[in-house]
């Protein structure tokens, strides 16, 4: 579903990705781990089309899609949440959910200003669909909140439910467990499985390690930039390169 | 039910005195003048609040469209003359077209450098119709601008014309609410609150942010144009950067991203520059307390207030009414 292809990004002297390759396959929960400052969000940036890479091609369905604007990305099928929340926070919990539709619906300005009856019905369409993204996600009882007004934890979710109302073919999360407690953890989990058996394919960025070895199929390792492991959970774990990341490697004397 | 009634009334002696005030000012032919201009500034601002408030897009320059609208609808009327009816419509779309232009650089500005490109484009404007003496005529400006006249009866008194700008605004108003209840309403708050995220979720941001001057430009020239109209006669001081934060300064005191705030702060704004003008000179100091106080006492301007007495109001009542069944509980 989704090819890297030597991707490479340099900010000044320093490269923040290294010739990464990597393919993800459709239907997968694929995780991307690594050490702080191992480039996972760049290369998340890069995908949902932040920055452009410095060199290499990101192929999305054996589309070019490197160097495309990110509201052409999630046109295509991409859909991301943020590492630090994102949300539209003075619009309510079902307003942020609307916006996510946005792609999804056609309107145009003509339409919405003289309130056309394809533009209205298209409007109760878009809410009921919100408000069933939003039962999904465990928060149908906060659909008049402010954004800003909800939990650490609520906030995580909405995130999902906006990018979920784009109806992605493929969903970046970025963090998604930050700032959670253990039972919020276990839901998240629970969560991203759900999605993914709605056969959408999931890229995960995550520290909490229980998580991610428990919830993914696919695990690429980052470290400087550099991809240094690939292989299921249980491979990872036994990697000595992972090991030496994570740990510090022995001592050469 | 009762509280449904009791706002229900509310409301309905909100709009007898009104009218009522309407009613009494439309006997009088300055009064009705001033009822005009209410009108023209809400048309006015409601523009100016769909790039600012709702987009957050600041403009400084807005007098430069009022300025094209008043311009453009004046000399096709005076020079062709074309019924001033259809030239005011032109005079939106020209002022539309610059609004195009300018948003292209500014769809790439925020903050204060999106400040300096309107204050440069209002001057720009302002600069233009004060040399061009051969179109323009300059400072002395234009006279005798034909009035508006609908299937052939001219609209001369000011009673008249503000029965025709009262339509006008309440469309205005209602196109806006239609808006920004919409698809495209959502793309241009959600550009205000988080441009990244709006972009990450599949909105052609820079596309968004140049309809929002478009539309925005569009009305302002319309207020323009209806302004040269009621008054018949323009000339470059009306559109000194004095405009634009007039205007500017409406919109902050009435209330932001809000439906009736354009309406409300021009009321008062127009109102309370009728009363000072004998102290013309000290206008813009006027016009600076009224941003203080906006910025100290009002965030969200008069509207604020009345959305903040309002729920004052409804928590006290169901607190008095939580007292009520504790009391009867024990």
């Amino acid at each position: 579903m989704l090819t890297l292809q030597n991707i490479t990004i340099k900010f000044g002297g320093l490269t923040a990705v290294n010739e990464v390759t990597a393919a993800i396959e459709t239907g997968v929960i694929f995780g991307l781990i690594g050490p702080n400052g191992a480039g996972k969000t760049t290369l998340f940036n890069i995908i949902s089309g932040v920055y452009a890479p410095t060199s290499g091609t990101v192929l999305f369905n054996d589309q070019n899609i490197t160097g495309l604007p990110p509201y052409k990305i999630n046109a295509l099928g991409i859909s991301r949440t943020y590492q630090n929340i994102n949300l539209f926070s003075k619009m309510s919990v079902l307003e942020n959910v609307m916006v996510g539709c946005h792609t999804q619906s056609d309107s145009g300005i003509f339409a919405s200003v003289l309130r056309t009856k394809a533009q209205q019905i298209e409007e109760n369409t878009i809410k009921r669909k919100s408000i069933e993204i939003l039962e999904f996600m465990n928060l149908a009882d906060k659909v008049n909140y402010t954004a800003s007004n909800l939990s650490y934890g609520e906030q995580r979710r909405l995130e999902i439910a906006r990018a979920l109302a784009s109806a992605p073919k493929m969903l970046l999360l970025d963090e998604p467990a930050a700032g959670m407690n253990g039972r919020e953890k276990e839901e998240l989990s629970e969560t991203i499985r759900k999605i993914n058996a709605k056969g959408i394919t999931i890229l995960l960025v995550e520290h909490d390690m229980k998580l991610v070895m428990n919830v993914t199929h696919q695990i690429c390792v980052l470290n400087y930039g550099k991809k240094i492991a690939f292989g299921d959970p249980e491979q990872i774990q036994k990697d000595e390169n992972v090991i030496a990341a994570y740990l510090g490697g022995g001592i050469d004397v | 039910m009762l509280n449904k009634i009791k706002t229900n009334k509310v409301a309905s002696i909100a709009i007898l005195l009104v009218a009522a005030v309407v009613a009494v000012m439309l006997r009088e032919r300055y009064l009705a003048l001033i009822l005009c201009f209410i009108c023209i500034n809400s048309i006015a601002v409601t523009g100016l609040d769909i790039l600012f408030g709702y987009t957050g897009q600041v403009s400084f320059g807005h007098a430069g469209f009022y300025a094209i609208g008043a311009y453009t609808s004046t000399l096709l009327a005076k020079n062709f003359g074309l019924n001033p009816l259809f030239t005011i419509i032109i005079g939106m779309i020209v002022s539309m077209i610059f609004g195009i232009i300018v948003a292209f650089p500014a769809a790439k500005l925020v903050k204060h450098f999106l400040s300096l490109l309107t204050i440069a484009f209002g001057q720009m404007v302002f600069m233009f119709v004060s040399v061009t003496d051969k179109l323009t005529n300059g400072y002395s400006g234009i006279l005798n601008i034909p009035d508006v006249s609908i299937f052939g009866y001219p609209i001369k008194s000011n009673q008249a014309y503000f029965f025709f700008l009262l339509i006008i605004t309440g469309l205005v108003l209602l196109f806006k609410r239609n808006l920004i209840n919409s698809r495209v309403g959502r793309a241009f708050i959600a550009i205000r609150e988080n441009p990244h995220a709006a972009n990450g979720i599949g909105i052609n941001v820079r596309f968004y942010k140049i309809v929002a001057f478009a539309a925005s430009a569009m009305l302002t020239g319309l207020a323009g144009a209806l302004y040269a109209h009621l008054v018949g006669f323009i000339s470059p001081d009306t559109f000194m950067a004095t405009q634009s934060n007039l205007f500017m300064t409406m919109l902050l005191f009435g209330g932001i991203a809000t439906f009736l705030g354009p309406v409300i702060g021009s009321a008062i704004l127009v109102v309370v520059t009728e009363l000072m003008q004998s102290l013309v000179s000290y206008q813009m100091l006027m016009y600076a307390l009224f941003i203080l106080a906006v910025l100290f006492y009002l965030p969200n301007g008069v509207v604020g207030i009345a959305k903040w007495a309002k729920e004052m109001l409804t928590t006290k009542r169901q607190g008095k009414s939580r007292v009520n069944t504790t009391e009867y509980h024990n």
